[in-house]
């Protein structure tokens, strides 16, 4: 009946081109996997296909003819329909009210509530739904929360399912329910398209693969092909070719334990966040954590920086076990520096001054006896902004003047200089432009290379080899593997951060 | 926004609201300019209307002082009218109901209880929202009918002194702040404001406590990465917030009127909201602000009992200046069009 | 018997006449409430609506005629506090006092320009009353008022504006994802909010009273916003949060033969208030967006 062709979808943002001539076919009645890493466009251009991103070059054709699509509103009107990754929920109200609203059913005015329950229901049995009509949202649980979002969208009689990393947040049960669900909705002829970074939810249900990476199509894989093709290939499309690892020069990590972290277990809503964590990080070292964003790693970073409490923290820094509070963390020499800058690392309003001493202002020469040692705060964050090239007039201006890089070069500022042992660093990089991201990456080395110990997270896979001396890879909340870099290829990490496994060998070393 | 954007905001806003308030006075049939011209008048015509002007000044700068502090924290103090009543009143009865104490005692024992008093009853909306989660908005204006009626309630029975005037007893000499001039009344409140403002100035800028505040204020979450209790900060800073509005009643009580009498406050806890906008919350700023207004307070009352311009035309023009001051997008979009005149121009 | 009867029904009188003017409050509330939008300016949006009916009233002599312009007049100043909260983002707690201030201040100014009087109006006519069994001689404002309760009730939940207003209310973003359209419906549902509050004050003074005093209201808009709270943001839960705190009100009237002191007395609605606020609400949720002014795309 009806197919979906993105032409050389093209689109700038400044600084970056997030998508490069990028071609897509969606057939009728299949499962369309759109797989890439973290930055890899899927999400771009699933946005352009919605309406709500406009492309700056390239068309869209259904069935042939193109179309125009500018609003969601437009979307929706050719039978194209998306379900978000962050659910657009009202908790008070029911699965039904959710569902219709915007489009009711309605006699004179009045909402026929019998023909939308009725509509809702055989819908509810006829894709395998388990929510009832009447149940309110705040009383389900995540996996019956997503399909009343997909209920949303068939509701509006969609025939093109943007689903985004739908099994994000489900338990293995919930996915092979969520599984089921997408196969009734093949044989009702629509089609879906999954954006994931799961490799092998892939191979349990796509009948079609497109990989991007980096704003291109780097690989495709027909249904007819499916069974032939293996997890490293599909890794390889990912995350690139097989490449010696050992860039940078080869560096003897000290052999003192800094940071030893045995176990940390954190549940939340009876879902398991983070899974018994545990690595150690020794003095000298960069300990690289990668994965795909929402695999626990934000949780981590909280947990070790006393911002979150999980049920277990047996973690010990320096032989001496970890606890207190966020600021007994930083007085014991744990720095942090936050993945989102403007919503946890700065106050944009203040000045470069006061945000150089944000979590530092108990240290003595910044305060003593409860007052500020204004002078020295001055003189200090003065030799900061020339030591690391911030450009700025002077420290009064506020922060909300720099530009990212700036402001980021005010974290690492403050960070690097004042903690003394552990550096955990998330994103380190994100929205900071490229000749800023070498110096800190500059700084990183020469901070690990006086013997401190470093956790640095990233959703850039790049920059987690680059830097570590050895790698994590974190995937639904566990460390899947833990090696030196030079004993991991790049496939077998894309392998790992997709929830595949390596074949025995190669042992990991959890010590 | 920058500091200067900032203060041709305010600007703006004042000259938007005197500009509405001219447009009302034409509308009752009064002429703008000469209408302004004896407000100004009767705020500062004479040495006697600019004392009265300054006494006026000193209670509203009171409470502007107290918002900011609370305000800069991140909570909206609401209540101050009613923590006003809790210190006038604690500070009534202990000042004109103990006998036998030296001033040295006396005085500082009275002004603290009332401190003590009025900041508790300020947390008090903090602790009521915390372990009951009760609307914090509701309670905070019910506390402030409470004790406006139970106050009135005392002066009127158990404190009411003989005679027809709703009011307590004096306060004894040994509690009463001395006047800085005799007639009219200026008392040496306005020398305890100016240290008060000193005092939290210096602890704003200078002390980590004062930092942890504006941290908490500007952004709790990065405050929170960086190791502050914002929840002790913020119920500390309302502690404060509330005892500086009680000592604003306390001076009254002590210090202008030498008693609390029935229905002395012409809405200062609501003056404090617009003097501090009108500051753009800043301390030092306060003291301007609140200059302005009491002097347009004190002039409007003096022609409403000449000219019969009503009084409340100054709380229009109060009204006009929070609502402004409250939506600085309303100004962006000017600035918007002037910065691209500008541009234009420059091209 | 009859004694007691009589007492009964004297409290139950008192109690719906001074309790129509805070269930109409609230009614109005509600709607602003389940838009996400604080109903902070009740007590103005009360006060001016007092004021205009009076105003009318004296000038075209014809309470029908005060009743409607204060009823405009409330819409128009709700409006005004919607445009700056719906398209400037004011903050909404210091929108409402704003409001509140202007409101106040505003009425006392006129009442001095109009009738040369600081503190009341010359009186005027009222609206007729209405004999009904039990009740005796009620307002007509009293059907109007369980009429547009019953009404608001299935304008709420039964139609599709009702729907898409309650989904405002919970989550904003939602909405305006299923393509409604968000502006509108807040600004109808502060029209309506405005709208009743200025019957409430309308009531207040061309039919509960026979005059406007300075600050007639004293409160009672904050009182309606705890009505809301109370009766869980439901029209017909507000009538019944409306007796309740009628009864109040009435009370220290009451009490007022018995030789206690006024101002003591006066603290009974304020004090029941807080009561309530504090202990019965705790599991009362308000509409999730409530408060939160929401970005523009």
């Amino acid at each position: 009946m009806s197919n979906i062709f993105l032409k050389e979808i093209v689109k700038r943002y400044p600084g970056v081109l997030a998508l490069d001539h990028v071609s897509m076919e969606i057939k009728e009645g299949e499962i369309h996997a759109l797989l890439g890493e973290n930055g890899a466009g899927k999400s771009t251009l699933m946005k352009v296909l919605y309406g709500m991103t406009k492309a700056d070059q390239g068309t869209i054709e259904i069935n042939g003819e193109r179309v125009e699509i500018k609003t969601p509103m437009d979307a929706i009107d050719l039978g194209i329909g998306m379900v978000h990754q962050h659910f657009m929920l009202a908790d008070a109200m029911s699965v039904v009210e959710n569902v219709i609203a915007g489009a009711e059913p309605t006699y004179k005015g009045v909402i026929d509530i019998h023909r939308a329950k009725n509509e809702v229901s055989v819908m509810i049995e006829k894709f395998g739904f388990s929510v009832s009509p009447d149940a309110l949202i705040e009383d389900l649980n995540v996996g019956e929360k997503q399909q009343v979002e997909i209920l949303k969208v068939l509701y509006r009689s969609a025939n093109f399912l943007i689903l985004d990393e739908p099994t994000a947040v489900l338990s293995p049960q919930e996915v092979d329910r969520f599984f089921e669900v997408l196969r009734r909705m093949k044989a009702d002829g629509k089609s879906c398209v999954i954006i994931t970074h799961k490799l092998y939810e892939v191979f349990q249900i796509a009948d079609r693969v497109t990989v991007m990476r980096a704003g291109s199509v780097t690989g495709g894989v027909a249904p007819e092909d499916m069974r032939a093709t293996s997890v490293a290939k599909l890794a390889e499309f990912m995350v690139g070719k097989s490449t010696n690892l050992s860039e940078g020069a080869d560096h003897v990590i000290g052999s003192q334990v800094s940071l030893d972290v045995d176990n940390i277990t954190y549940k939340k809503d009876k879902r398991v966040i983070l899974n018994r964590v545990h690595f150690q990080i020794h003095k000298g070292e960069i300990l690289g954590v990668a994965g795909v964003e929402g695999n626990g790693q934000s949780e981590l970073v909280q947990a070790l920086t006393g911002l979150l409490k999980p049920e277990i923290f047996k973690v010990k820094l320096d032989g001496l076990p970890l606890s207190g509070q966020t600021k007994d963390f930083i007085r014991q020499g744990i720095g942090h520096i936050p993945e989102d800058r403007l919503k946890y690392a700065v106050a944009e309003n203040m000045s470069i001054a006061e945000n150089m001493i944000l979590g530092y202002q108990d240290n003595e020469k910044f305060s003593r006896k409860g007052l500020m040692n204004l002078k020295n705060i001055k003189k200090i964050s003065a030799e900061r902004i020339e030591k690391y090239q911030i450009k700025a007039p002077d420290e009064i201006t506020k922060v909300s003047q720099l530009s990212g890089g700036n402001q980021q070069k005010v974290v690492v500022a403050r960070v690097f200089e004042e903690s003394s042992k552990v550096l955990i660093c998330s994103q380190l990089t994100r929205g900071v432009d490229i000749s800023t991201s070498e110096y800190f990456y500059s700084i990183l080395r020469d901070f690990r290379d006086k013997g401190k110990a470093i956790l640095l997270v990233s959703s850039d896979l790049q920059e987690i080899i680059n830097l570590s001396d050895t790698i994590a890879v974190m995937y639904k909340g566990e460390i899947v593997g833990l090696r030196k870099k030079n004993d991991f290829t790049r496939e077998e990490l894309g392998v790992l951060m997709t929830g595949g496994t390596l074949e025995l060998g190669k042992e990991d070393n959890h010590e | 926004m920058s500091k200067s954007k900032k203060f041709v905001v305010i600007v703006l806003a004042l000259f938007i609201s005197l500009l509405v308030g001219a447009v009302i006075f034409s509308m009752c049939g009064y002429s703008p300019i000469s209408a302004y011209e004896a407000i100004f008048k009767g705020g500062l015509g004479n040495k006697s209307a600019v004392i009265n002007s300054l006494s006026q000044a000193m209670i509203i700068a009171f409470m502007g002082l107290a918002y900011i502090i609370s305000i800069r924290v991140g909570v909206c103090n609401i209540g101050l009218e009613g923590q006003m009543y809790v210190g006038a009143i604690v500070a009534t009865i202990f000042g004109a109901y103990i006998k036998g104490l030296p001033l040295v005692i006396h005085l500082p024992l009275v002004l603290a209880m009332a401190i003590i008093a009025s900041g508790l009853y300020g947390s008090l909306i903090a602790f009521l929202k915390i372990r009951f989660g009760a609307n914090e908005i509701i309670t905070a204006i019910m506390l402030n009918f409470i004790m406006e009626y139970f106050t009135s309630y005392l002066v009127n029975g158990p404190l009411k002194v003989a005679g027809t005037v709703a009011q307590s007893e004096k306060v004894r000499d040994s509690a009463t702040l001395f006047y800085l001039v005799k007639t009219p009344k200026l008392s040496s409140g306005i020398l305890i404001f100016a240290v008060l403002t000193m005092l939290m100035f210096f602890v704003m800028k200078y002390t980590k406590f004062g930092y942890q505040i504006r941290v908490t204020g500007e952004n709790k979450l990065a405050a929170e990465t960086g190791g502050i209790a914002v929840g002790k900060v913020m119920i500390m800073a309302v502690f404060i917030s509330g005892a500086i509005a009680g000592l604003g009643g306390a001076v009254i009580v002590l210090g202008v009127n030498g008693r609390f009498i029935d229905g002395f406050s012409s809405g200062y806890g609501w003056d404090g909201i617009a003097v501090a906008s009108l500051a753009g919350l800043s301390i030092i700023g306060n003291i301007f602000s609140a200059l302005l207004l009491g002097i347009l307070k004190a002039g409007a009352t003096v022609v409403n009992r000449t000219a019969k311009i009503p009084y409340d035309f100054i709380v229009v023009i109060q009204a006009i200046i929070v609502l402004t001051l409250g939506c600085p997008r309303l100004f962006e979009g000017i600035f918007r069009f002037v910065e691209n005149k500008i541009g234009k121009g420059r091209k | 018997m009859a004694e007691v009867m009589a007492v009964i029904q004297s409290i139950l009188s008192s109690a719906i006449r001074m309790g129509v003017p805070l269930a109409l409050g609230a009614l109005g509330g509600i709607y602003s409430s389940r838009a996400g939008i604080v109903a902070m300016g009740l007590e103005g949006m009360m006060l001016t609506g007092a004021f205009s009916a009076t105003y009318f009233t004296y000038v075209t002599n014809n309470p029908w005629i005060g009743l409607l312009g204060g009823m405009i007049s409330g819409m128009l100043i709700a409006l005004l506090e919607g445009i700056l909260i719906i398209r400037f983002k004011m903050d909404q707690v210091i929108g409402g006092v704003g409001i509140n201030l202007l409101a106040l201040g505003g009425t006392n100014l006129l009442m001095q320009v109009v009738w040369d009087n600081r503190g009341k109006s010359p009186l005027v006519p009222t609206l007729g009353k209405v004999r009904l069994p039990i009740l005796g001689n009620v307002s007509i404002i009293l059907a109007l008022l369980i009429i547009a309760a019953v009404a608001s009730w299935v304008l709420i939940y039964k139609t599709s504006w009702g729907l898409r207003l309650r989904l405002i209310g919970e989550n904003p973003i939602e909405a305006r994802s299923l393509g409604i359209n968000t502006k509108k419906i807040q600004y109808t549902a502060t029209a309506l909010c405005g709208l009743l509050s200025g019957l409430a004050g309308a009531y207040m003074c061309i039919d509960q009273l026979d005059f406007f005093s300075r600050n007639v209201t004293a409160g009672r808009g904050y009182i309606a916003m705890s009505i809301d709270i109370l009766g869980r943001y439901n029209p017909l839960g507000i009538l019944a949060g409306g007796i309740l705190f009628g009864a109040a009100d009435a009370l220290q009237v009451v009490l007022q033969k018995f030789d206690i002191s006024g101002q003591l007395l006066q603290i009974i609605p304020y004090m029941v208030t807080l009561l309530v606020i504090v202990f019965a609400v705790k599991h009362v949720k308000a509409p999730a967006s409530l408060g939160k002014n929401v970005e523009d795309e």
